[in-house]
């Protein structure tokens, strides 16, 4: 066939048709998956609009390609056969990357967790950015990229820090074997008490955990809402530490006693004068190094 | 200038370049004018020194306006509070309860036409959750208790009373002990200095059904004489369907596990 008698009327609007389908059509059906990614995610939420705007993306794509090798004359039918037979070898080469797809279509069926949630997964643990077909893509509290995929994340404990409305703090205290238990309670919820991103209900408690080695521990445990829960975490500290220093509270911190390596008594420590007052010169004491009186 | 006003939901001059203090619950209030801007601060820390500056916002303004607003307003949020001691209502009993609830303020300047520039907490109520773990609603814990009988106290025009009908429809007994009350969705009534909501009413359906409530948006029957003053944040046209009671602390029991 010369090229002549190849651009005829038929091939010329055929490929007429491949140019508006690779330079209108993919374009249009980019700019479709985003306007609706743009809009669900306002109207409900990011990961409902991202799932869309995937479904649409992928599929449009597909349409576009199936039509590409139509209007280029080619037989669907062979190609897929071929494709059969590639798969396969395909398949062998791209296992991983197999393995990683299906996955992402599990996570998206079970959603153990939607776009904006926090997770942890192994060590990493960030807001998830997206959810893709080969990974999940998170954005870590220092403001890095990690990227999980999916195989590992069904493989891994995953867990979804803000999948409910309330979250608990678990607050350690330590106090001195002196200290009167019922007392600090008492303190302890007060301080909850007079925190109003503390919720009321369920109410803050105060479980004695055993005898330390130096100190009685305790379990402060109080409720907020999952946004708050750092905030929270963060103020409790505080003000449980201000509380107890204003009521003259012991918080114990480890005492190590010195031995001279006998079954001895310890090693006797001879207080000194505060420094100010040491070095104060005395009457009558000359400088060592002789500088001006 | 310093005002604890006793009824401070009236209509007032702009104030002048000198700061205006207004005291209403815990909440102070400071207003400024200087000729073209205004200025707000509001703030709830009674122990703060008398010199610390507050944290003022200003509206520069394009209109003239010759007067401010303070306008009682619900929380954002429901409220829960706990009835003064467990009420057992018996199948087909009804009874009616009042609460009293701590209010905002929206402050509004008024002119050619009015402008709402801020809201604030009267008092800093704490956060509670109402409902299960997995779902349910957050809201302002009232520590005052619901009662039986309640008598008019115009010396705090920053707390309203709300009355609450409840009748129970289901087969079994109904044991109350905290209620939630949609206060977003009331309306604000005066009567000689007192604050009332309109009446609530539910209707408990079982304890696996959600309580039927509606909120009537007339003045209540304590207040016959009473005018309107605001009107709910959420306009409601029909009643609707809610958890309102609690009668075991089951969040609070398994908390520690």
């Amino acid at each position: 066939m010369s090229f002549k008698e190849y651009f005829n009327p038929e091939t010329i609007g055929a490929f007429s048709r491949v140019v508006a389908l690779i330079f209108l059509a993919l374009p249009a059906v980019f700019g479709i998956s985003h306007w609706v990614n743009r809009r669900l995610s306002e109207r409900f939420s990011s990961h409902q609009g991202m799932l869309a705007s995937k479904t649409i993306l992928y599929a449009g794509v597909v349409m576009i390609i199936l039509t590409l090798i139509r209007e280029l004359g080619f037989s669907i039918g062979h190609i897929l056969g071929a494709a059969g037979v590639a798969g396969v070898a395909i398949g062998f080469a791209a296992q991983t990357s197999l393995s990683n797809f299906i996955s992402g279509l599990f996570l998206m069926a079970e959603k153990p967790f939607v776009v904006g949630d926090v997770i942890v997964v192994g060590s990493a643990s960030g807001t998830v950015l997206s959810i893709d077909t080969l990974s999940v893509k998170l954005r870590t509290f220092d403001n890095r990229m990690v990227r999980i995929p999916n195989e590992t994340i069904i493989k891994t404990e995953t867990t979804t820090a803000t999948r409910f409305p309330i979250r608990r703090v678990d607050l350690e205290v330590g106090v001195a074997y002196k200290e009167d238990i019922a007392r600090i309670r008492e303190l302890l919820l007060d301080v909850a008490h007079r925190n109003p991103l503390v919720l009321e209900d369920p109410e803050p408690l105060v479980h004695m955990v055993g005898y330390g080695s130096s100190s009685v521990d305790l379990k402060f445990v109080v409720w907020c809402v999952r946004e708050d829960w750092i905030n929270v975490k963060n103020q409790m500290y505080e003000q449980v530490k201000k509380r107890f220093d204003d009521e003259g509270v012991e918080i114990p911190f480890p005492h190590l006693s010195l031995y001279k390596g006998e079954a001895t008594a310890p090693i006797p420590i001879q207080l000194v004068e505060p420094e100010a007052k040491a070095r104060k010169p005395r009457a009558g004491s000359r400088s060592k190094t002789g500088g001006k009186p | 200038m310093s005002d604890t006003l006793s009824n401070p939901w009236e209509t007032r001059p702009m104030p002048g370049d000198e700061p205006r203090v207004t005291t209403i619950g815990d909440l102070t209030l400071r207003e400024r004018f200087d000729g073209r801007d205004f200025w707000l601060a509001g703030g709830h820390d009674v122990a703060a020194p008398q010199d610390k500056e507050p944290d003022w916002r200003r509206w520069p303004l394009n209109a003239d306006y010759k007067s401010v607003t303070l306008t009682p307003l619900f929380p954002d949020r429901p409220v829960v509070v706990e009835t003064e001691i467990p009420i057992c209502l018996t199948p087909g009993g009804q009874t009616r309860i009042y609460a009293r609830c701590p209010l905002w303020v929206r402050i509004d300047l008024i002119g050619g036409k009015q402008l709402a520039i801020e809201e604030f907490p009267t008092v800093i109520l704490s956060n509670t959750w109402f409902g299960a773990f997995t779902d349910g609603t957050l809201g302002y814990w009232v520590s005052s208790r619901t009662r039986t009988q309640i008598e008019p106290d115009p010396s705090r025009p920053w707390m309203a009373i709300c009355p609450v009908h409840i009748r129970n429809r289901s087969d079994v007994e109904l044991k109350i002990e905290r209620i939630c009350l949609r206060v977003e969705r009331l309306a604000l009534f005066a009567e000689d200095g007192q604050l009332w909501a309109d009446e609530t009413r539910v209707a408990y359906r079982g304890p696996d059904s959600v309580s039927r409530i509606e909120n009537t948006g007339k003045r209540p029957a304590e207040a016959a004489g009473s005018r309107l003053v605001s009107s709910p944040r959420v306009s409601v046209k029909e009643s609707f369907t809610a958890r309102t009671f609690t009668s075991l602390k089951a969040l609070s029991q398994s908390v520690a596990q």
